[in-house]
């Protein structure tokens, strides 16, 4: 009897141990957590934030709704007035010191109509500026675009669109396509083209006047790339693998053998955001895990900072910095501020 | 919500019309007496316990959890006059601010029943697990279920009950990498209204 006492005790024990181990979430994140800290989808559709306008707010592109201006200080929207006749393409966005650049759909080989914002306004509207180039990129932070020609795809700022502005800059639609043009601010961006005869990417980098080169004849093209105020810089390829330059200006990238798993986009080569703090360069891959990239040696890890528990619920596709404050553009919950714990 | 409510206390109170009426017979159960029940309605997110963060106790909307719905199966038999012991399956589902978060609870479940007749009072406890998803992440919990209800049987055998409780599901992160900081424990109360047949 006190046997069978004592089996049924330790049988209960090991079920009720199993039980309770069974029970745990071993996930990193706890679901109802999240929940608690979800954010609300806001109806404007996806969101790329393009600059601040002089009252702090943010000039956005909005999928459904258009050119917004969105208020830092109270989370409202308030519409950018643009007379196109075309939607605006989330492509088609750039900056200069005074302006924020927007671009139009059009047919192939035809036209844009670009408009421009005065980000001096409290209240801005888009007049119109351009038209009379054929314009495939602007890069979303920088004044530089890519325009094609009749021969050749011509890189040019968007405020002088001028090709003697940048004329080392031109290659031929005859040997390459899907040119693209990702911009970190007016001094450096990445322009990258892809031969038509191999499908191979070649990208070159424009740090502080010069022309780089970065990636030469490629499989993968360069999704996202990051150059700090020593020339540090980081690239990420098409299939996550993460190359670093020490120094921009005097090495050529090399693979640092670290990878990241990139979330899915519309293209191959979309262009994905990155944020920056301190050492740490912050990128968002598959299933919103966001990853943590060290600028002084390329390694990979999974941040574990407390603002990307609140970004592991939002798809982003852009950032912006500014005024100490970073603020995320995101597919379907808005623009959300990101605070950093620290400072890697 | 409110007018699901409604609509459940205006069936209960319609239903004693037709009771008057009818000449059922009021069942006396006895050990190996069975109950099946068809369950459904509103489920309110009722408390969020987070025992690690500043704002350990957040309720109803500052969940962020809305009002979602909850339906289950039920079978239960009886080990005596006024104790009933089974088993329930059931789904629960609720939207937070974009996302939909869905449970599958199953327990053992043991009613007790002080007032038996045309009309009773069941009062319930319940333990088992829950299967819980949200966006792509699953994890399997523990459940904890107590509720009590008003019954009204038309028949000797059929009858509907409206009933309250609350569900417990506790969030343990004690195997993940990460610091526990985001346990929570999740109470949600579900507000039910059941068809249920008895019989010998």
């Amino acid at each position: 009897m006190r046997n069978t006492i004592i089996h049924r005790t330790l049988a209960g024990a090991v079920a009720l141990l199993i039980l309770f181990t069974l029970s745990c979430n071993i996930d990193d994140e706890g679901i109802f957590y999240r929940v608690s800290i979800s954010e609300p989808i806001v109806e404007v559709g996806a969101v790329t934030v393009i600059d601040f306008n002089t009252d702090g707010n943010i000039i956005a592109h909005t999928k459904d709704a258009g050119m917004q201006l969105y208020n830092t200080a109270t989370g409202t929207w308030s519409e950018i007035a643009v007379n196109n006749s075309n939607p605006i393409r989330a492509n088609l966005l750039a900056t200069d010191a005074t302006r924020v650049f927007i671009g139009e759909s059009a047919a192939l080989e035809e036209n844009n109509d670009l408009y421009a914002i005065l980000r001096s306004d409290s209240s801005p509207t888009g007049t119109a500026y351009n038209s009379t180039m054929d314009v495939v990129s602007m890069g979303l932070h920088g004044d530089v675009m890519v325009v094609e020609t009749a021969t050749d795809f011509e890189v040019r700022t968007v405020s002088v669109p001028d090709p003697a502005t940048l004329p080392d800059w031109i290659f031929s639609t005859a040997t390459y396509r899907n040119a693209e043009v990702f911009a970190q601010d007016d001094d450096t961006f990445l322009v990258q083209v892809q031969k038509t005869a191999d499908d191979t990417y070649t990208s070159y980098l424009y740090e502080g006047g010069t022309r780089y080169p970065v990636t030469a004849d490629l499989e993968h093209p360069v999704r996202a790339f990051f150059v700090d105020s020593t020339d540090q810089g980081i690239f990420v390829l098409g299939d996550g693998s993460v190359y670093r330059s020490s120094d921009v200006a005097a090495t050529q990238p090399t693979d640092t053998a670290n990878t990241i798993t990139l979330k899915t986009t519309n293209t191959e080569f979309t262009f994905l955001p990155v944020l920056t703090n301190g050492d740490a360069l912050y990128m968002q891959g598959s299933a919103n895990i966001m990853y943590s990239i060290s600028m002084t040696d390329g390694t990979v890890a999974s941040a574990e900072d407390d603002f990307v528990t609140t970004l592991s619920t939002v798809d982003i596709i852009s950032y912006i910095s500014g005024g100490g404050k970073n603020y995320a553009g995101t597919i379907e919950h808005g623009i959300i501020e990101i605070e950093f714990a620290s400072v890697p | 919500m409110k007018r699901i409510l409604v609509l459940m206390i205006l069936i209960l109170l319609i239903l004693p019309i037709f009771a008057a009426e009818s000449d059922a017979k009021p069942l006396e159960y006895e050990k190996g007496s069975q109950m099946f029940t068809f369950r459904f309605g509103p489920v309110v997110p009722a408390f969020m316990f987070r025992p690690n963060q500043e704002d350990q106790l957040l309720t109803f909307g500052d969940t962020h959890f809305k009002t979602g719905g909850y339906g289950a199966i039920r079978y239960q038999g009886f080990l005596s006059s006024y104790l009933a012991l089974g088993g329930e399956l059931g789904y629960t589902f609720a939207y937070d601010q974009s996302y939909l978060f869905t449970s599958v609870p199953f327990q053992v479940k043991a009613t007790y029943l002080p007032v038996q007749g045309t009309v009773e009072l069941p009062l319930s406890l319940g333990l088992g697990f829950a299967y819980n998803s949200y966006e792509e992440t699953s994890f399997m919990s523990l459940l904890a279920t107590a509720e009590a209800g008003v019954s009204f049987y038309w028949t000797e055998n059929w009858g509907v009950t409206l009933s309250a409780g609350v569900q417990v599901i506790p969030e343990l992160l004690l195997f993940s990498d990460n610091p526990n900081d985001q346990e929570t424990v999740m109470g949600f109360m579900p507000i039910t209204f059941s068809l249920s047949y008895r019989g010998e």
